[in-house]
């Protein structure tokens, strides 16, 4: 089921309804709800990936409670590493046995041996590197003794797939959210009503940015050949939009449709087009993720830690495997490079961390210096973004030529139909707006502070854009795939 | 609780509200196919792809065969994505006629492409994508159906459309410059498009849908299930009316590629015209006589000129 669907727009309220009013006074009766109802939210798509998920619970479950009572260190690594291995295993399956496949027969057949493959027509079930991320999470942390395992194998279950956030994320930690489900959730007014704030502003980015860049992106990337160095350049900003939207825009709805519940899921995304540097970016960027690898990746390979060859290493290991969590596809690995690349001399010169804070924190506007750090940041992500979007490393590297010409000097062309394209631009400036002026807070729509007049205000006019301007033809969130 | 209840309500309301006036200003801008799925039923039809859903003006044919009003043809063309021969064209075409009627007319275009399919496709996933997949109601008006399940804009879009339609009516001539390109569907079901026709945006135009066409040709081939399709929906309308099997113009390079993609078609049709008693027209031979806006779409001037021809040669063939 997709967020951005009537189908959705009809489950959401049963199950609200049933979740507060019928089941409200029995934890137990409401966690098996989230389970039957992220089950059934799942199967939609496709119900034979529920025995995926299915499995994966089970073995995580069962191998937290072993590594609870299991003291030799050897056990407690072999429990470890199974859980790894199977996780792993049809992560590495299901994502990357085609591509390595393809990567080890191209590889053979440049030396001159030609060997017979056989590529398997596989499905990617939805959401496979979030879930598979989330009970990995659970593992390691039962193993390393920072959680205690689940009891409770309903609570479990519904940790990992609760429905909001089980295909695209945020990726959430057991220690946050695994303790949720133990308590007894109380309705908040307050609480409800932001995350329905949040909702709205989900559906905002993602059907009426997030969709129409994506009309005109596709066009512009899918014929790169036709367009001047502007026009491509418009492309690639329209995709930095595009994706940001996209993909904030599903943690929106997400976090939002968890909050009705009672649940407080993490910020993925902290504005993170108001980047000073590079780093900064990457702390504002799904956060859930950045984390993750830093947490279980980065931070036991030693960090920041160790001789300047050690460093450089692990900041490669980390944006590449990041990048390579994306897709199978070179394009990922490269936009992970370019990342490395960019971050590495920041760190090497420890400026990593000088911009931890809200930029222009008690000012209206930014700083010239703020300002220009701004737009050079938001200059290299788009960069980057273009070997993201595109299809192949070739068609990357065309793109960038093409961009490379005279013709980077006049105006962009007005992609037809041009009115839309100039709404588009104009919706993308409201969103900004809102974002830097609410940049301190955990969303652009944490409006709580104004009179119930402008607030009631404010909410119509977005439904209305959302009427006007919005795309409804049910395009999947970009990072369903991934 | 029930303060964010009602809340909610409320809101529901008011957007639930907002939509249904919505509804009602749809219009021919709304979207391409949207209008023939709210017109009554029908007497006599054109049938097809978006060659004759931009290339066979209802009113000419009218006015030269002398259709009364009861009987005047009404352009059920979609496109090639959409009205290929198949069972959810079919269907659509068995809800769109009037079946009290006995003398009706009935133009079904053909071409090589509108009987062909894409190999890779599992024979469940045939046209699933098609606009008539899952529509139960095709005559009513406003269509609450087609709005839900196939209107890929906010309703609110409709009256975005109608008021860039009130704009750029009265700059059709100068559209390049004003919009890109412009399309309203009329309430008889042509499909007026109006963009740029200098000659190098034509040109191209014409080899982007040479690549689209080459493309074709390695993805799709012949089906007999679409041909078997094109039968049955001859012998359906044959029950209300006579009947006529047309190829339209196309501009001569992608003649070309149709006919060394199916090179059989031309025997094909004339066969089946013979086998099925009806008439068949070939004007494909008069390529040379028309302009297209992208070499497969008669410019709208020249689909008139086609109209008037093609309704001349129904009168001589009677």
């Amino acid at each position: 089921m997709i967020f951005n669907t009537i189908d959705f727009a009809i489950f959401l309220p049963i199950i609200f309804i049933l979740y507060w009013f019928v089941i409200y006074k029995n934890i137990l009766h409401q966690n098996l709800l989230i389970t039957i109802s992220s089950y059934v939210f799942y199967g939609w798509w496709d119900w034979r990936f529920l025995s995926l998920i299915a499995f994966s619970t089970s073995v995580d479950y069962i191998i937290g409670n072993k590594l609870s009572i299991t003291q030799n260190k050897n056990s407690r690594k072999l429990l470890l590493f199974t859980s790894v291995f199977v996780n792993l295993g049809f992560l590495g399956f299901f994502k990357y046995y085609n591509f390595f496949l393809e990567n080890f027969v191209d590889a053979f057949s440049f030396f001159g041996y030609s060997i017979n493959s056989n590529s398997l027509n596989i499905i990617l079930p939805v959401g496979i590197s979030f879930y598979t991320f989330q009970t990995l999470s659970y593992t390691i942390d039962v193993y390393k003794k920072k959680i205690k395992p689940a009891k409770d194998i309903i609570s479990f279950t519904a940790f990992v797939s609760f429905f909001p956030q089980l295909v695209a994320g945020p990726i959430e930690r057991a220690k946050n959210l695994l303790p949720q489900f133990y308590k007894k959730r109380d309705f908040d007014y307050y609480k409800a009503v932001d995350g329905m704030r949040q909702i709205l502003l989900g559906l905002f980015k993602k059907i009426v940015i997030a969709d129409n860049c994506a009309v005109f992106a596709d066009q512009i990337f899918n014929n790169y050949q036709d367009y001047s160095g502007s026009t491509l350049i418009l492309g690639a900003i329209l995709f930095t939009f595009q994706i940001y939207c996209d993909f904030s825009g599903y943690s929106d709805i997400a976090i939002g449709t968890a909050r009705l519940f009672g649940f407080n899921l993490m910020q993925n995304f902290a504005f993170p087009y108001f980047s000073r540097d590079i780093a900064e970016f990457w702390r504002r960027w799904h956060i859930s993720l950045s984390t993750w690898f830093r947490d279980y990746l980065y931070i036991p390979l030693g960090g920041s830690r160790g001789s300047n060859y050690q460093k450089i290493r692990n900041v490669f290991i980390i944006f590449l495997v990041s990048g390579f969590w994306h897709g199978a596809n070179w394009t990922f690995i490269i936009w992970g490079a370019l990342n490395a690349i960019y971050f590495l001399p920041i760190m090497l010169m420890k400026r990593n961390r000088i911009n931890t804070d809200i930029v222009a924190k008690d000012r209206l506007f930014p700083s010239i210096k703020e300002l220009v750090s701004i737009i050079i940041t938001f200059s290299l992500t788009v960069f980057a973004w273009i070997f993201f979007r595109s299809e192949s490393v070739n068609d990357g590297f065309a793109y960038l030529f093409n961009i490379i010409d005279s013709s980077v000097f006049t105006l962009p062309d007005l992609i037809t139909p041009k009115l839309e394209m100039i709404y588009t631009l104009f919706c993308i400036i409201i969103l900004l707006f809102f974002e830097w002026k609410n940049r301190k807070k955990t969303h652009a729509l944490e409006i709580d502070h104004l009179t119930k007049f402008n607030r009631w205000g404010i909410y119509l006019t977005i439904i209305l854009m959302i009427i006007t301007f919005g795309t409804f033809n049910h395009n999947e969130f970009i990072y369903f795939q991934f | 609780m029930y303060r964010f209840i009602k809340n909610i309500l409320i809101i529901s309301f008011i957007i639930v509200a907002i939509h249904i006036i919505l509804a009602n200003f749809s219009d021919g801008s709304t979207d391409n196919f949207y209008l023939r799925f709210t017109s009554p039923k029908q007497n006599s039809l054109i049938i097809g792809t978006s060659r004759s859903a931009q290339g066979i003006h209802s009113d000419i044919i009218d006015s030269i065969l002398d259709l009364e009003e009861m009987n005047s043809i009404y352009n059920y063309s979609f496109s090639i994505n959409n009205s290929s021969y198949g069972e959810q064209y079919y269907n659509a075409i068995k809800n769109k006629i009037n079946t009290g009627s006995k003398n009706g007319l009935f133009i079904i275009t053909v071409d090589p492409w509108s009987i062909s399919l894409d190999t890779t496709l599992n024979e469940h996933e045939i046209d699933i994508e098609s606009v008539f997949y899952s529509m139960r109601y095709y005559n009513s008006s406003p269509n609450y159906e087609y709005l839900i399940k196939k209107y890929k804009k906010g309703w609110g879009n409709i009256l975005l459309k109608r008021l860039e339609s009130n704009i750029l009516s009265n700059k059709k001539d100068d559209i390049g410059k004003v919009n890109g390109s412009y399309t309203y569907l009329r309430k008889d079901g042509l499909l007026e498009v109006y963009t740029r026709m200098d000659s190098s945006y034509v040109r191209n135009n014409i080899q982007k849908k040479i690549n689209s066409y080459i493309k074709l040709v390695s993805r799709n081939k012949f089906s007999d299930f679409r041909f078997d399709y094109l039968k049955k929906t001859i012998e359906l309308l044959k029950n209300y009316g006579k009947v006529y099997l047309v190829r339209m113009p196309v501009h001569k390079s992608l003649l070309k590629i149709e006919n060394s993609f199916d090179p059989y078609f031309e025997k094909r049709m004339i066969i089946l015209a013979n086998n099925m008693d009806i008439e068949y027209l070939d004007f494909s031979i008069e390529s040379d006589e028309y302009s297209y806006t992208d070499g497969n779409h008669l410019h709208i001037e020249d689909a008139k000129r086609f109209s008037v021809n093609l309704s001349e040669r129904i009168k001589k063939s009677d």
